[in-house]
């Protein structure tokens, strides 16, 4: 099956081959294959193919750097070595790269020209960096998150995704891989307007800062937009919809880049600075929460569905929410303006309403795999069973964590304001009043969406279709059905808010942040009427809560102590 | 198997497994109204080489993909070594080496940097990798093809380099999607010793395949699927005694055949004389102490007799005589 090789001069390799051959498995050839010596797993010695190591037969430090690089190698995600050799030998890149190197210079040969003489006399490095701005937000908005998208859904799309399900790699590690090799993609167009950077510094008129913090934003907003990318890829099932899936990726990068520039364009021109340290800290932060979510949420979309998908994603979201809220109590303290609470209530609930709807939809029969790593005690029961998957155990988990940020954030606003150091009149709506009226439409219209849902989850099996719709049906008939009232009884739609309406989400919202103010016996209406709701829920999802711990096969066990034994040796 | 064992904290000691390396219990996939795979049930011991042979759209892909952890049933498990490929599909990889029908290519990568990431992907490192990225190439003749990009091979290197990634973790089950499709006479050989050799080194193979008289000459075992059910699974020869309960042999004559088919016409148990030119084909009912008796027979009449052999039947007739060719 080999074909021969002999030695020949110059042959780089050919010696180390033919001393290697003594020592090495013949290769399967024709009828003499048969007494082919074959020994799996064992003998021979170390033989880095020229591909692997650029010198492998090298000596010197060269030599020796060169076979230490290719070790340590060894440490990193086995996607990142790929996709960076990969893209080392691809057109694309290259070719985005010497676009990107050459923009860069020809920007910096026209702001010179155009400026000139007063590039010597008059400050213009704002302007300068400007441009370099646009030229790397392009680079990193557009080409990263397209080159992510394309290689993970490639990956599902042509097959290769299951060569990779079946090694050691999880469905994280895959998903991680292909953000760190986007990350190094970015490291390396960096690196190409690093020199402009400098010169854009050099020339005045822009602090080293400034042109940190326009580097950082455009790193973290590249960030986000490559994970949501990751994301979008995995939910892309055929052509068509990867197709659609790229093009809204495309059009929503397209709105980024344009807020960016407002954005970056008035920290640029400094009599137009606004920001502070913490707002960048806290933006970065929750940025960040967001890239590690959606890289958890790919890699749970792409998990086998016998795995445990929803406890990571839970902690994160958990993690994001206590970000979320340190982040709006600290404006509160720092601006002294109680209005940022109500604001913060808002998202919050919203931000859970939309988790509770994907985690309602997830299937609710539990492998034996995830049922083994069940909370086996009733104490580790009560405490972690909302962490386990299921749409029961994820209903509560959203009911419990987001209730818990909306009554911290609320009691944060009620003692800040009993502390008296509160700037102005306050919010309309009183912090408390607000906070009922978030966990209300929480119990409420997530449990509602979610008894809408069941009967098409049992029937259709998981997914976060039903739930959507469910939503969708749920939020449109709360608007309607006090309009329907309206007109049945008194022949016209009202205009004065009164406690009818208080099923009406958007009208509430609007009173609440209106100069009237939401009254509070509205709030405890909508508070009550979620409790109900919250009460039937717990009545259904009882069965979900009795679901025990089951023993590790003792094949398993067998298994992890030959692994124990081989590891040892 | 199944059996979960309750004493959760006991301490078990290390025990090589002595059961089957492959096992299907009652495995069932449907897929909307059809039924790809239908109670399908078997084992496969250490170190044998089981064919799993179907017409197309027969279920072989499908079960195949269950026991490599890559679809799950609807009912029904798949073990390896004992393992659940539903619940312990992690424990079952790093035993598996699976070759699909199709090839999933990357671009811009060579073979060696190809088998380098699956050997990392694997967990292999250090020396470790590069040893065995050497004798996966050697083993299947791909050294000379290292730096050669993947896009550009043949049809059957790409098939050893196939196999050369399912081999590269040095995995105790070897699950072969049709390995031989698009090969060459050559190649088909070539790759009839590798499977022999991997088999005879304790690999438990489970291929599947078109070409069923390589498969013969192969397999220890043969499963013939069709419609989703398993139909037959035995030994080939175990196959052929079961498909029929009568023996067909053929008897050359030196000299006219007049006499030799009367002879055969008077025995009670032989049917079906059939004249060829210079030869008569017969059918004994019953068993094969009967071929020598019916020959002596012959003998005794003075027939010159120059070849008196069984008609040996193919897979490929016990193929069609199992399935009835229906596809879903």
């Amino acid at each position: 099956m080999t074909e021969s090789r002999q030695p020949a001069p110059g042959d780089h390799q050919s010696q180390a081959d033919a001393e290697a051959a003594r020592d090495v498995p013949t290769a399967v050839d024709g009828t003499s294959s048969i007494d082919a010596t074959l020994s799996l797993g064992g003998g021979g010695q170390a033989f880095p193919y020229p591909a692997l190591a650029l010198d492998p037969e090298g000596s010197g430090w060269w030599g020796w750097i060169d076979r230490a690089t290719e070790r340590l190698t060894s440490l990193l995600n086995p996607i990142l070595v790929k996709e960076a050799r990969q893209s080392l030998k691809s057109k694309q890149f290259l070719i985005t790269f010497f676009c990107l190197l050459a923009a860069s210079c020809a920007w910096t040969i026209m702001g010179i020209v155009f400026n000139a003489p007063d590039v010597y006399y008059i400050p213009t490095g704002d302007t300068m960096m400007i441009g370099y701005f646009l030229i790397l937000s392009i680079s990193m908005f557009a080409f990263v998150p397209l080159v992510a998208f394309r290689s993970l859904a490639a990956e599902l799309d042509e097959g290769t995704y299951e060569m990779l399900a079946i090694t050691r790699l999880t469905a994280w590690r895959i998903v991680s891989g292909k953000m760190n090799s986007a990350v190094l993609q970015m490291l390396i167009y960096f690196s190409a307007i690093v020199p402009c950077l400098a010169f854009c510094y050099l020339l005045r008129g822009i602090g080293l800062l400034t042109i940190l913090l326009v580097v950082a934003i455009i790193f973290i907003i590249a960030l986000v937009l490559t994970a949501l990318a990751l994301v979008l890829s995995t939910l892309a099932k055929g052509r068509t919809l990867q197709t659609f899936l790229l093009v809204a990726l495309v059009a929503f990068i397209v709105i980024v880049e344009f807020t960016c520039c407002g954005f970056v364009f008035s920290m640029v021109l400094p009599e137009q600075w606004s920001g502070t340290w913490f707002g960048f800290l806290s933006s970065f932060t929750v940025a960040a929460s967001f890239v590690v979510l959606f890289v958890a949420a790919a890699a749970a979309r792409i998990a086998p569905v016998t795995e445990n998908r929803s406890t990571r994603l839970r902690a994160i979201l958990f993690c994001q929410q206590a970000i979320w809220v340190v982040t709006i109590a600290y404006a509160t303290l720092a601006t002294g303006d109680l209005a940022w609470i109500n604001e913060g209530l808002l998202y919050l609930g919203i931000f859970w309403l939309l988790v509770g709807m994907f985690m309602c939809g997830e299937s609710a029969e539990l492998s034996p795999r995830v049922r083994r790593g069940l909370p086996a005690t009733y104490t580790t029961r009560m405490l972690f069973t909302w962490w386990m998957p299921g749409p029961g155990t994820g209903f509560m988990f959203v009911v419990a964590t987001g209730v818990a940020g909306l009554v911290v954030l609320a009691g944060v606003g009620t003692l800040w304001r009993q502390s008296g150091t509160v700037l102005g009149a306050g919010p309309d709506t009183p912090v408390a009043i607000f906070a009922a009226m978030m966990i209300g439409y929480l119990l409420g219209y997530l449990g509602a969406m979610r008894l809408l849902s069941m009967p098409f989850l049992k029937r259709l099996g998981p997914s976060f279709v039903a739930p959507l719709v469910a939503a969708i049906v749920v939020y449109f008939m709360g608007v309607i059905v006090p309009a329907i009232i309206d007109v049945t009884l008194r022949g016209r739609i009202s205009i004065t808010y009164s406690a009818l309406h208080a099923s009406n989400w958007m009208w509430t919202w609007n009173e609440a942040f209106s100069g009237r103010g939401l009254p509070a016996e509205v709030a405890i209406l909508i508070l009550v009427v979620g409790s109900g709701v919250l009460a039937i829920n717990l009545i259904l999802l009882f069965r979900e809560f009795r679901l025990r711990k089951i023993a590790v096969p003792l094949r398993v066990k067998q298994d992890f102590a030959d692994q124990s034994e081989n590891e040892l040796v | 198997m199944t059996d979960v064992t309750m004493h959760r904290n006991a301490v078990v000691p290390p025990t090589p497994w002595q059961g089957p390396m492959i096992e299907l219990q009652d495995v069932t996939r449907l897929f909307g109204s059809t039924r790809a795979v239908d109670h399908v049930s078997f084992m496969v011991p250490r170190g044998s080489v089981f064919g799993y042979i179907g017409p197309n759209g027969a279920g072989k892909t499908t079960s195949m993909r269950i026991l490599a952890t890559l679809e799950l049933p609807t009912e029904g498990d798949a073990f390896v070594e004992g393992l659940s490929s539903v619940n312990d599909p992690d424990r079952v990889r790093r035993r598996l080496g699976f070759m699909p029908d199709a090839f999933g290519s990357y671009s811009d990568t060579n073979c060696a940097e190809y088998l380098d990431f699956f050997a990392r992907s694997n967990g292999l490192i250090g020396r470790q990798r590069t040893r065995r990225i050497r004798w996966v190439m050697d083993f299947t003749g791909l050294r000379s093809m290292a730096e050669k990009p993947i896009t550009g091979l043949s049809k059957g290197m790409r098939q050893r380099l196939c196999l050369g990634r399912a081999l590269i973790h040095d995995p105790s089950v070897l699950i072969l999607d049709e390995p031989a499709a698009g090969l060459d006479p050559r190649a088909r050989i070539e790759l009839r010793h590798i499977i022999r050799s991997l088999a005879a080194d304790g690999k438990t193979i489970l291929i599947s395949s078109h070409i069923l008289s390589e498969l013969a000459e192969m397999c220890d075992r043969v499963g013939i699927i069709e419609q989703g059910r398993l139909l037959a699974n035995d030994t080939v020869a175990g196959l052929k005694g079961n498909s029929k309960p009568h023996l067909e042999l053929i008897v050359v004559i030196d000299g006219e055949t007049e006499t030799a088919k009367t002879v055969l016409q008077q025995l009670e148990d032989v049917s079906e004389v059939v004249e060829l030119s210079g030869s008569l084909r017969f059918r004994i009912d019953g068993k094969r102490d009967r071929q020598i008796q019916v020959l002596h027979r012959l003998c005794d009449a003075r027939v010159n007799v120059l070849e008196y052999r069984l008609v040996d039947e193919s897979l490929e007739d016990l193929f069609l005589k199992v399935t009835a060719g229906n596809v879903q």
